[in-house]
């Protein structure tokens, strides 16, 4: 009887503890989209500017952050319909990825260095958001 | 229990969690105030928004770009 009541303790909390990550993961990655947002809008603000002259580069640029908002949602998606953790892993890391990518090769068609910076940081805001929403699925 | 036992137990529950969290999660949601489906519903949002803005840049731009 002593065992039973253990085991139901264990399992009440441990589900606990998987439903509270789910929550916690899914408000990270609604930030992660905030911060995407602003990467976007910052993108409009510098290409107005005429600190993105390149037609191309600045598709690149708005393709990037397209990717990670469908990447994203993909994400929120498994969190929440599938409780699927290893699927939201998987779309946070391809995310993680085509942030690299951008802050790699793909901010230098930003053609003012404060301007660069400051988008610099938005991106860098996005990657610990879903680093974070990663770790805490893992 | 030994330690062997619970460790077993909990990557049991974590394997079933996905099927059985749902009771646990509306609980959490009413101790919270905060529904998980609108935190969802949420980024949704603001994704689509960000994937609609892109689309409309990218119509601004000529053909190839």
């Amino acid at each position: 009887m002593h065992r039973k009541r253990k085991i139901i303790a264990l399992i009440a909390v441990a589900l606990l503890l998987t439903a509270c990550t789910y929550k916690q993961a899914l408000v990270l990655a609604r930030d992660a989209a905030v911060s995407n947002a602003a990467f976007e809008q910052a993108l409009v603000v510098a290409r107005n500017d005429g600190f993105i002259p390149d037609n191309t580069e600045y598709a690149n640029l708005l393709k990037a952050s397209k990717r990670i908002a469908q990447l994203d949602d993909a994400a929120v998606n498994a969190i929440m319909n599938q409780h699927d953790k290893v699927g939201a892993i998987a779309q946070i890391d391809q995310a993680i990825a085509t942030l690299d990518d951008l802050t790699t090769s793909g901010l230098a068609a930003i053609k003012n260095h404060d301007r660069q910076t400051a988008i610099h940081a938005i991106l860098l805001a996005v990657r610990g958001t879903l680093i974070s929403a990663k770790a805490l699925l893992s | 229990m030994t330690v062997a036992e619970v460790l077993a137990l909990i990557k049991l529950i974590e394997d079933l969690a996905p099927s059985g969290v749902g009771l646990v999660k509306s609980l959490i949601d009413r101790l919270t105030g905060v529904p998980e489906a609108q935190i969802a519903a949420i980024a949704h949002q603001i994704n689509a928004g960000v994937i609609a803005s892109v689309n409309a840049e990218l119509a601004k731009l000529p053909p190839g770009a």
